[in-house]
């Protein structure tokens, strides 16, 4: 565990570059979005627009930082891959300290909203509020990780194709394959779709700016979760985390 | 004892390697000499398990190698990459951290014996420097097999001459098999046991230093001279 431990500290360092990229650039961000909000006069509503599109960055932010990571020690293969440790645990280290950094970020954003969220003509009614939020978060969390593994495993293979083919052809390649994939999975998905838990748990939402300038309002919104989604995307990390390390340990060369 | 058997290695349309078939036993230190492209860093590759074998297979105490054989391992890159975020302190700690047979009290005296400043940051340090850390950590392990890449390439007399000290005061010839791969050939000559020589992915030579230079009166450099011509 020890060493796992050292290498881990390792790769928050190596990663913290890219940390602080996304921290220095949703804060410009959010810094233009209050200058507007303060000019418009609707700084609030500019705080919580500011929170959405940093949800929506968080959805890639392993892929983003897993990128950054795995290329960095692309110039340096035979120091990271000179290890006793096992492949998984060389890839568990670099996708931890990521978790790590991605939840410092969402954080960040958790901050913004609840400061703004008092601040903003924005209501929400739920049958049953607790079981939306634990199964949206479930759902938010296991998305992130998916796209994370998933990226990891792509650029496995891309990394394994290097060593036959041009670099270029290898790109294409990985492109078809994150194709099959995508086919793949909407061809299986109705095989996961069962375990239905509740449907139409939001039953309105409402989001008004002042002075009537600008006003949303949703009745129903129909939300469905399966058990079986959830185990097909717990699946589909399992896969592309064993796929990564099989494919690194047997077929990337240095 | 590292054995390779019928061992090919492709790269795209490239050979590097050749059938080449091999046997290094423990205790001694090998140089594997050739010039640029002969093979010489694809055959240390394969033994470190950081590359697989097209054809043919690679053996180390018997068994196949893959990347795992880094625990008995020891391998030196001929690359110039390192985590700069380090110092020297923090980089060797780390090496400490990740190899069981790393020893710390060894790898303190040879900073001391390479004059290297344990807090100087490594995207700090000279060339000469890095070099020398870099047979600081190879040479830190009570590995049974050290593999190093080039030690010597690129570096001024003086710091050739303090890593040729370094091998000669750390490594561990009772127990350790080294082949080193090197340019340099006069410089090491004097601390190798057999010289192995590669041209185009095949092994065209191998000699015992002793007997080359006793009975042959030659040599390295000559001897090589006159098998590659």
């Amino acid at each position: 565990m020890t060493p796992w431990i050292h290498l881990t500290k390792k790769e928050l360092r190596l990663g913290f570059p890219a940390f602080l990229f996304s921290m220095i650039g949703s804060f410009g961000v959010f810094v233009l979005w209050f200058v507007l909000g303060i000019e418009s006069g609707f700084i609030w509503e500019g705080m919580m627009m500011w929170s959405v599109l940093a949800i929506l960055f968080n959805f890639f932010y392993l892929v983003f930082y897993m990128s950054y990571s795995l290329n960095a020690e692309r110039k340096r293969m035979h120091l990271w891959l000179h290890n006793p440790l096992p492949t998984y645990k060389l890839l568990l280290a670099k996708f931890v300290s990521g978790l790590f950094y991605m939840f410092i970020f969402l954080f960040t954003i958790i901050i913004v909203i609840g400061v703004s969220y008092g601040n903003v003509n924005f209501s929400m009614q739920m049958d049953d509020w607790k079981m939306t939020f634990y199964l949206s978060v479930a759902y938010y969390l296991i998305f992130i990780v998916s796209n994370g593994w998933g990226f990891t495993f792509l650029w496995t293979v891309y990394m394994s194709f290097i060593k036959f083919i041009h670099p270029f052809f290898s790109f294409v390649l990985t492109i078809v394959i994150l194709m099959f994939l995508f086919w793949m999975i909407d061809l299986s998905s109705v095989l996961f779709q069962w375990g239905e838990i509740e449907s139409h748990l939001i039953t309105g939402f409402e989001f008004t700016a002042t002075e009537e300038t600008f006003h949303l309002n949703f009745g129903e919104i129909p939300t469905t979760f399966y058990i079986g989604h959830f185990i097909g995307a717990l699946l589909l990390i399992l896969f592309f985390f064993i796929g990564s390390a099989w494919i690194l340990d047997r077929k990337v060369e240095v | 004892m590292i054995e390779l058997r019928q061992v090919t290695k492709r790269y795209r349309r490239k050979i590097a390697l050749n059938e080449v078939n091999i046997t290094l036993t423990p205790r001694k230190i090998y140089g594997l000499v050739g010039e640029n492209g002969s093979g010489k860093s694809t055959m240390l590759k394969l033994i470190a398990g950081l590359i697989y074998p097209t054809r043919g297979e690679v053996l180390v105490d018997g068994n196949r190698v893959d990347r795992r054989v880094s625990s008995v391992v020891s391998f030196l890159s001929e690359l110039d990459e390192y985590y700069s975020f380090f110092n020297v302190e923090q980089t060797i700690a780390f090496y400490h951290s990740q190899f069981p047979d790393f020893d710390l009290e060894k790898a303190n005296e040879m900073v001391k014996f390479m004059k290297l400043d344990r807090k100087a940051k490594l995207k700090e340090l000279s060339k000469g420097n890095r070099g020398r850390l870099k047979l600081v950590l190879s040479l830190s392990r009570n590995a049974p097999i050290i593999l190093m890449d080039e030690p010597l390439s690129g570096l001024d007399p003086m710091v050739r001459n303090s890593i040729v000290k370094g091998l000669i005061s750390f490594i561990d010839i009772d127990k350790q098999l080294v082949l080193i791969t090197t340019h340099e050939i006069q410089e090491i000559e004097n601390i190798l046991d057999e010289v192995i020589a590669i041209k185009d992915g095949k092994i065209i030579g191998r000699k015992v230093v002793e007997q080359l230079r006793e009975q042959e009166n030659v040599g390295i450099v000559d001897w090589l001279t006159s098998i590659y011509e």
